[in-house]
Parts: structure tokens; C-alpha cells; sequence
């Protein structure tokens, strides 16, 4: 069985980059220095995952602001308001209002994915699902969810096209709102409405990850998203409902608890993703945390990342 | 309080008292003009020590608890307590009078927003009783009635990580192995810290004890545990008590919320409420959770908050008295609504917050001759 490793979602921000942070918001730093700094601590997010022998690699989205809001960037017909709780965590997130069409004024920000940091056949991006997008902003000006759904849809694909115009190995969409609660047949249908969007103007392979909410909430409608792994978070979904279906995908099981510093014993860890892989009846499985690091203290990440460089090194000796 | 028909209280916090600044010419300007506004007895003394820079950091904030009882006993309120003046907030103060808690570093709430964010590592022992000293000094300053605000259990294992209860589980279902560690955690933060710290209060004559639960409908399944843990704390104590859950979804707690065996709850509601006056549902939209609690029948008192604590707008006297009468029509008892803040008033100057606790407490008046 082929076992890979790597992120689903973004690193967090070391002490030194915090500081750096509040330093540009006190204008102690400028723009320009902050954003060298920011690359300075990406490479070491690259290296760390590098180190570890992760399949793909992300540039840790240290300079997003929340998972939503550099899509919205570039746009009118959305404002940003108040803060609302990121799904069942500790975390908030700037809520985008759309009070009129979103039409583009300007080009997606580059900025966004250091992509020369890392070698083009390993360069993973992360975006947001459109359903998930959608379910994320108040709607004030869409007379049907689905309109909305498609129309972020393709600002997705052209923040994608834009941010990958120089090739990556993987594209992920993050998708927490379809594991959130239970899917309705409709609500399915607009979800992966928007994912068809997306994939079909973006290059392959694209991850769909779920994480936060049991992924049987999107059962069994999920399986037919036109991707080509989906992703689970396996502190919020049970095994037991993972084999009840027959996938037919590659699937990416988050053992690895991502909000948590506990360490998971490594043959632990890869005995349980072993076993469930031959009873989901898959030839090759993705492993890693269960969602990203950003709810996790630095030093707490950097030691995740090394527990799956271990359990890929262990699946490698098998 | 029992008594009283719309009874005011207050939730916790307030911003720093206006007199902590190392500005010592701004600090005893503030010292003066609060002191006089709130009639805080030996407030020269106070003004003169700052002048000569003779105040430790003890003393000053033995100063800020004292502004801080008066603002609100100035204000009229008949619950009060000093805008937890001592505390530098509400997750890192408590649990550094904790056994086995390790401070694993920052973790962003929001933008460039971080906290400390703490591991349980061993079984939790608590060193000492770490609101006492505190109360016992606010008791000896005000004659009014005194609510101490404390943490509840279910935030503090909620905001933290586990890396002690979870290695009693192992990896095959990490969902379940996490369930079952998370429950573990919760009750035992509730029996061997926060309810000793609580019977510490009640053994020193508190009167009515606060537990904060911000968390507490975070995650929609683990309401029971909430609930067990709150049960856990309070259980016997012959005392007036209030859980104060604020800016949430109010229906995931439901039903089990119910069975919570407490004086009062205190939620949020002005913050999604209109600022137009009346007593129409469209102008009441941010009330309309109160009908979830009288139709579920719920056995404890409500205090909606009536006041908007992430605004500088100052709602008006009339705007409280709507906002009361329109709770206490859903409810169908007004018996069964205290009037109340959001949340605490840290976000605040005291200025705005001073102002607005003047509203709350003419509103509750008004509210309260409309009745009678």
C-alpha cells in the first residue's frame, strides 16, 4: 500500500512572526519588511515539512488574515464584518457581507502562495470550497444560495488559476460546512456544483478535506464529487461510518489530531491507518492532521509535523 | 434580588481603571475625576500617592477593585463586583494557581488576536483557592450584594489541550478516544478545582457565584458535559447562582440545557438586537431566543443582556425598559428576567460603560413602574 504524508491547512505563526505582526499594525515595520520577514519564516515552513518527507508542501499561509478573506480581496459586491466563530473552535473569522454582485476589480494577490519556495512537483495550494464559502458569508443580495455558490465558484477557480499559474502538484479545498451537519440531497447538489466549477478549470489532483464535522454528514452524495481524494478528519469522524461505503477515491485519513499537542504514538498512528485503508479497500492513503496547524502554538506544529515524518519513515521500512 | 422585579446586575469585566497609566499627571487626573463622579471615600489620598509616585502595584490594584465596586454601586446596580480588576483574564489567571497545566505558547483567536494556550499534562490539583483573597477584600468595601464571576470547567478544558486524558484511549477511534478523554478532563477540572474554589467563596459568606461558560455551545454534542460539570460544581451550596454563556448559537444547547441546576442564566441578546425602541418582534429581533427558554419551560430565571457591550452607542432608558418588558412578555413571568449586561464591559471606556450602566439601571425602573 503507497502511504503519503502531508498539510491540509495552514501553519501557525511562530512568536518571532507574531511579533513581527504587531510590530506593521503599531508601524513599527513596514509593508515591504514585513512581507520579506513573512518570507523568511515560510522557507522555514517549507523546510520543516521538507525535512519531514511530506509529499506535498505548503508555504504555511502565513500571511493570511483567516481562511476566507484573501478571496474575497480584489472584489466588490462583499464587505467584510464582524467576527463569527470558526465552526467549533476558539478561532474567528471576518464575515463577508455580499450586499451586491461580486464582480473582480482586481487581480487575485500573488502574494498569497510563495509558490518559488518550493520545488513545482511538490507545490500544494489551499483554498475554500464554494459551498462552504457561501455558507460562510451572509448572503444579502443572491436571490438563490446556489447562484451565490456558483458565482464564488469561479472567483475560486480564478484565485486558483492565478496563484498556481506556475504549476502545483496538489490543489485542496477546504470544505469544513459539508461535514458540519447533515446534507440535504439539494445542498449536495449545489456543493458539488461548485466543486465541478472549480476542478474544471484548475489542474489535478484536488483534495476536497473536511474537517471539524463527522464527513458522513455529506454521505453518501460526497463520493461522487468530481475530485480526486477526499479527506477526513478522523477526530470527528468515526472509523466505522468510513467503511460502511465504498469510497472509490483516494482517500486522506487526519489521524493526527491538528488542535491538539498531545504526540499519537507513531506505530499507533500508522497501524490505524494501515487497517483502515484495507477495509476502505484502498490501494494508496494519505495521512496527516486532522485539520491545520494554526490552532496549535508554533513549537506544538513544528512536532506534529516531525510525528508524520516518523510514520511515513516507519510506512516506507514496511 | 429575589424580590425585586427586574433586579440589575452586572456580568464581570471593565477596561483597566482609568488610572493605571504610568503617566503619573493622567493618572491622578483620573484618580480625581472618578473618584469624585463615584464617590470613592479617600479618593485624595489615593490622588496624592500617585502625585508622589508612593503606590506599589498591590496598592493600585487594591485601588482599581475599590473604583471598580463603586462604578457599579454608584451606577445603582444591586449585583455587583470590581470589573475583575485583579485579573489579567479569564483563561491564564485562573490556571496558574492550577497543578498540571505547562503553557505550550500563542495561538490566534482572530487577525493578529493571540492567546496562551495551556496542555493539561497530569491530574489537575488546585494550589489554592485563587478568587478569595479578592472577594474577602471587595466584601470589606461595598454593602452591596457581591457576585464573583469565575471560570467554569468546560471553558477552561475547551481552550486548553489534553495531552494527559487522551493516553488513556487508544488510536483506533481517535473520535471516540477523544469524546471519552474530553468528558475525563471536564469533570475533573469541575470536582478538584473549580468546585473547591467555589466552596472556598461559600465558606467565606458568598452569596452568589458566577460561573462563565463561553464555550459552552462551541460544540453542540458536548452540551451534556457543560451541563454534568456545572451541576458538579454548584451541587449543595445554599447560594444564588448564575451561568453566564454569551455570543452563541442558544439553540445547540437545547434540551440538555435545561436540566442545569442554577439561580439564573445570563446570555447575550443586544448585540443582534435593533436599536429602535418597541415592543414589536422586528424591533426585538435579538429576544426572540428568550421564547426558546419559556417554551421549553426552563426552571431558571433569564438576564438577557440589555445592553450591548460591543458598541459605544448608549442605548436609552426607554430602549432597556422595551427590551425588559418585551423578555418578560415572551417568558409570560417578569419574575423570571434579571436585567443585564451582553457581557462584561472590558471593551469599553469608562466613559461609554458608566453611561450605559446608568441606562441599565434606569431602563430596569421604568420597565419596572410599567408593571407595577
Amino acid at each position: 500500500m503507497r502511504i503519503l504524508g502531508y498539510l491540509v491547512g495552514g501553519f501557525s505563526r511562530s512568536t518571532e512572526l507574531i511579533k513581527h505582526f504587531r510590530d506593521h499594525s503599531k508601524g513599527r515595520l513596514g509593508d515591504k519588511e514585513l512581507e520579506e520577514l513573512i518570507v523568511e519564516h515560510a522557507k522555514e515552513v517549507v523546510k520543516i515539512q521538507q525535512q519531514a518527507g511530506l509529499a506535498y508542501i505548503t508555504d504555511g499561509m502565513l500571511n493570511w488574515p483567516d481562511p476566507i478573506r484573501p478571496i474575497f480581496e480584489g472584489l466588490e459586491g462583499a464587505e467584510i464584518n464582524g467576527l463569527a466563530r470558526w465552526f467549533d473552535n476558539n478561532f474567528f473569522y471576518k464575515k463577508p457581507i455580499i450586499t451586491a454582485s461580486l464582480k473582480r476589480v482586481a487581480d487575485p494577490d500573488k502574494r498569497y502562495f510563495q509558490a518559488e519556495l518550493i520545488q513545482r512537483d511538490r507545490r500544494k495550494l489551499i483554498l475554500p470550497d464554494p459551498y462552504t464559502l457561501a455558507k460562510l458569508s451572509d448572503n444579502r443580495h443572491y436571490r438563490r444560495g446556489e447562484d451565490l455558490v456558483a458565482v464564488l465558484a469561479e472567483q475560486i477557480a480564478e484565485t486558483a488559476s492565478t496563484l498556481a499559474s506556475d504549476g502545483v502538484a496538489q490543489i485542496q479545498l477546504t470544505a469544513p460546512s459539508l461535514a458540519a451537519s447533515k446534507l440535504s440531497r439539494e445542498e449536495a447538489e449545489v456543493a458539488a456544483m461548485g466543486v465541478d466549477i472549480v476542478a474544471s478549470r484548475c489542474p489535478r489532483p484536488i483534495l476536497l478535506h473536511m474537517p471539524y464535522g463527522p464527513a458522513d454528514n455529506a454521505f453518501p452524495a460526497i463520493l461522487d464529487f468530481p475530485v480526486d481524494v477526499l479527506g477526513f478528519d478522523l477526530t470527528a469522524t468515526s472509523p466505522r461510518k468510513l467503511k460502511e461505503y465504498t469510497v472509490g477515491k483516494k482517500v486522506y485519513l487526519g489521524f493526527l489530531d491538528g488542535r491538539n499537542s498531545y504526540m499519537e504514538p507513531v506505530d499507533e498512528v500508522l497501524d490505524s491507518c494501515i487497517s483502515l485503508a484495507d477495509e476502505m479497500e484502498v490501494s494508496e492513503v494519505h495521512v496527516g492532521p486532522s485539520c491545520d496547524l494554526e490552532l496549535l502554538p508554533y513549537p506544538v506544529a513544528v512536532e506534529k509535523v516531525k510525528i508524520l515524518g516518523e510514520i511515513l519513515r516507519r510506512a516506507a521500512e514496511l | 434580588m429575589k424580590d425585586k422585579l427586574f433586579p440589575t446586575m452586572e456580568v464581570g469585566s471593565l477596561k483597566k481603571s482609568p488610572f493605571l497609566t504610568k503617566d503619573l499627571e493622567r493618572a491622578a487626573a483620573a484618580a480625581e475625576v472618578w473618584g469624585k463622579l463615584l464617590n470613592v471615600p479617600d479618593f485624595k489620598q489615593l490622588v496624592n500617592d500617585i502625585k508622589g509616585n508612593l503606590l506599589g502595584e498591590r496598592e493600585l490594584l487594591n485601588w482599581a477593585s475599590i473604583y471598580g465596586l463603586k462604578f457599579f454601586e454608584s451606577a445603582g446596580l444591586d449585583v455587583i463586583y470590581d470589573g475583575e480588576a485583579k485579573r489579567h483574564e479569564m483563561y491564564e489567571h485562573p490556571l496558574k494557581y492550577v497543578d498540571g497545566f505547562s503553557f505550550r505558547g500563542l495561538v490566534r483567536v482572530w487577525d493578529n488576536e493571540y492567546y496562551l494556550k495551556a496542555a493539561i499534562v497530569s491530574k489537575p490539583r488546585l494550589r489554592e483557592p485563587y478568587h478569595l483573597d479578592e472577594y474577602l477584600f471587595n466584601k470589606q468595601h461595598t454593602t452591596k450584594p457581591l457576585k464573583i464571576p469565575v471560570t467554569g470547567p468546560y471553558t477552561l478544558a475547551d481552550w486548553s489541550m489534553d495531552e494527559y486524558y487522551i493516553t488513556r484511549y487508544g488510536m483506533s477511534d481517535p473520535l471516540e478516544a477523544r469524546r471519552m478523554a474530553k468528558h475525563d478532563m471536564v469533570i475533573e477540572l469541575a470536582r478538584e478545582v473549580i468546585r473547591p474554589t467555589v466552596r472556598a467563596l461559600v465558606e467565606h459568606g458568598a452569596e452568589h457565584i458566577q460561573l462563565d461558560e463561553p464555550a459552552a455551545a462551541t460544540k453542540p454534542s458536548e452540551v451534556a458535559v457543560v451541563v454534568e460539570a456545572v451541576n458538579e460544581v454548584l451541587k449543595g451550596f445554599n447560594v444564588e447562582t448564575t451561568v453566564h454563556i454569551c455570543y452563541t448559537n442558544y439553540s445547540a444547547l437545547f434540551p440538555e440545557i435545561l436540566e442545569m441546576k442554577v439561580s439564573n442564566l445570563s446570555i447575550s441578546c443586544s448585540n443582534a438586537d435593533t436599536t429602535k425602541p418597541g415592543l414589536g418582534s422586528e424591533s426585538r429581533a435579538g429576544f426572540q431566543v428568550v421564547k426558546l427558554f419559556s417554551d421549553y419551560k426552563a426552571g431558571f430565571r433569564l438576564a438577557p443582556g440589555v445592553v450591548d457591550v460591543h458598541t459605544d452607542f448608549i442605548e436609552s432608558p426607554d430602549l432597556v425598559r422595551d427590551r425588559l418588558i418585551y423578555a418578560a412578555k415572551l417568558m409570560s413571568d417578569p419574575a423570571k428576567i434579571v436585567a443585564c449586561n451582553d457581557c462584561g464591559l472590558r471593551t469599553r471606556s469608562w466613559e461609554v460603560a458608566y453611561e450605559k450602566q446608568l441606562s441599565l439601571v434606569r431602563g430596569a425602573n421604568l420597565a419596572r413602574s410599567s408593571l407595577s
